[in-house]
């Protein structure tokens, strides 16, 4: 037995890949299988077991599959099928190999860019005056990668610093002025779901003591990518990892449960639809706090589709890997789904889900349309 | 010791490299410190593929193509013009300096004007000093 073999019997048995009963309830519910690709989790497991990961059908398998968690948790077993993909990836860039991404690798650069030591960033050209943020202090609103977006999707016109702006407004609306950082680096989730775990690793590590240096003791994020990373990732690389991490709907919904708070929200006669992320869902279940709080904006109507009822479906791709013909396929299907409720919008909890989705709303030519919005800016929207 | 400083220039296949073959037969060295690429078109150079060249380490980035109105693929500058302005967005919030991209284009028989721009744009480029990313 080779080192090379050793490891990937570790991930077998770590990912509980043994485990498997052969049912096939992963392949129901997987997205990709839905595209009628022939995409088998099951099948790309024992393949694994039989013939190693350099079997082209795993290799295809592994930089297709969306790591959006919906096995996982159909899985009766406990299989742990995302992040055997995720290691899988490790092993095929430990080997050397490049991976396999979408936009030309331009997100990773960034990424990377981002992760040395000297870089000195101008990230905070986007924020009004009259936002109130610190340079220095206890709590840190955490932007994540926003202002890139809105430069490199420019083709698709949207806006995605609104999300970061209303958060700040619903900020300073509960007392907070959080610090917000020139030189804040990326949150390191895409590198380690696309399988770098060195480059996370060093990214990690940086961002921390830069985070630290500033006195932050909380981050609050609206990112659920960035919420996961730093709650789950982050402390298994980072030594005496002490932050504390809060998502904006945390805190929004603390804020909504007291009796007299801060919002005086105003009336909204809209109907939306909900699109649940596959990080908040999946990964940390919660996937109430987008009901709860939409469920409070007065004269919101919310009309589920059938799918975000029993667990959402994905928005097409995810840590900018493998984007082809089945995310297409899966954004279409979940923008149909949308469009069928018959409502004025589509909310989403994951900046991502709002551009892919928007991508394919390009494409829709005659089927209609419907705005995309974030949460976040919706309910800044009912702010008095 | 000062690093020496690292440009990358990537020339489309018609007027520039023809002005690039032009230098070597009139005898005019390129600067040590570009390295030339050949590209079939200067609108090859993505956004993506200029932001690599950034994340691998060079200090500054030039694409060289051709006239407007000369263009074999009729639209390579205009695109290679939006792809640098994009580039140079991201540049900005990135906290570099964004004339590390440039664009620069030229007729077939300019050897001499391509050699001076390249000895100008290193000279630019070590004012700047290397780039927070490959330094
Ligand atoms: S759902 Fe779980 S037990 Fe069933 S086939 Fe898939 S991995 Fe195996
Ligand atoms: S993580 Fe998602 S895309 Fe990947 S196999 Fe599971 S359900 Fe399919």
């Amino acid at each position: 037995m080779t080192d090379y073999d050793r490891d990937l019997s570790l991930i077998i048995k770590e990912t509980g890949i043994y485990q498997c009963l052969d049912c096939g309830k992963c392949t129901g519910a997987c997205p990709v299988a839905e595209t009628g690709k022939p995409f088998s989790p099951r099948l790309a497991a024992s393949r694994v077991i039989e013939r190693g990961d350099s079997d082209p059908y795993v290799q295809d398998f592994i930089w297709t599959c969306l790591t959006c968690g919906r096995c996982d948790d159909r899985c009766p077993s406990g299989v742990k099928f995302s992040n055997f993909v995720r290691l899988l990836r490790s092993r095929w860039i430990d080997s050397g190999k490049p991976g396999i991404y979408s936009h030309g690798g331009a997100m990773f650069s960034l990424m990377r860019m981002m992760s040395s030591p000297g870089i000195r960033q101008n990230r905070k050209g986007f924020i009004p005056a009259e936002v109130k943020t610190l340079s220095e202090g206890k709590v840190m609103y955490f932007v994540g990668c926003l202002p890139y977006f809105d430069v490199f999707f420019k083709n698709l016109n949207l806006n995605m610093v609104r999300i970061a702006v209303n958060s700040l407004k619903i900020l300073n609306r509960c007392n907070i002025e959080p610090v917000v950082l020139d030189n804040e680096r990326c949150c390191g989730h895409d590198l380690f779901w696309a399988g770098d775990q060195k480059g996370f690793a060093g990214l990690a590590k940086e961002s921390y003591e830069d985070i630290k240096d500033h006195g932050v003791e909380e981050i609050i994020t609206s990112c659920p990518e960035c919420f996961y990373s730093f709650n789950e990732i982050f402390p298994q690389v980072v030594e005496g990892f002490d932050l504390k991490i809060t998502h904006i709907y945390e805190l929004i919904e603390e804020q909504l449960k007291k009796e007299t708070n801060n919002f005086g929200l105003k009336l909204l006669p809209l109907q939306a639809t909900l699109k649940d992320s596959c990080r908040l869902s999946y990964y940390k279940n919660t996937s109430q706090a987008l009901r709860n709080i939409s469920g409070q904006i007065p004269g919101l109507d919310i009309i589920e589709t059938p799918d975000s009822k029993i667990g959402d479906f994905c928005c097409g791709n995810s840590a900018w890997v493998g984007c082809g013909a089945h995310s297409k396929s899966i954004q279409m299907k979940r923008l149909k789904a949308s469009l069928a409720t018959g409502s004025d919008l589509l909310v989403t909890s994951c900046p991502k889900c709002l551009i892919h989705l928007q991508c394919t709303m390009k494409d829709f030519c005659d089927d209609g349309s419907i705005e995309i919005k974030d949460m976040v800016s919706l309910f800044a929207d009912a702010l008095d | 010791m000062r690093q020496r400083i690292k440009v990358l220039a990537f020339l489309c296949n018609w007027a520039p490299w023809s002005c690039y073959t032009g230098m070597g037969e009139q005898g005019m060295p390129v600067p040590g410190e570009v390295n030339v690429i050949r590209v079939m078109c200067a609108a090859r150079v993505s956004t993506a593929l200029l932001l690599k060249a950034f994340e691998k380490g060079a200090d500054g980035v030039l694409i060289v193509g051709c006239r407007t109105d000369n263009c074999q693929h009729g639209t390579g500058p205009d695109l290679a013009e939006r792809n640098i302005d994009h580039t140079r967005e991201i540049l900005d919030i990135l906290g570099l300096e964004r004339e590390r991209v440039q664009f620069t284009y030229y007729l077939a028989h300019e050897s001499e004007k391509l050699s001076s721009d390249l000895h100008r744009f290193v000279e630019k480029m070590e004012t700047f000093g290397k780039s927070p990313v490959s330094g």
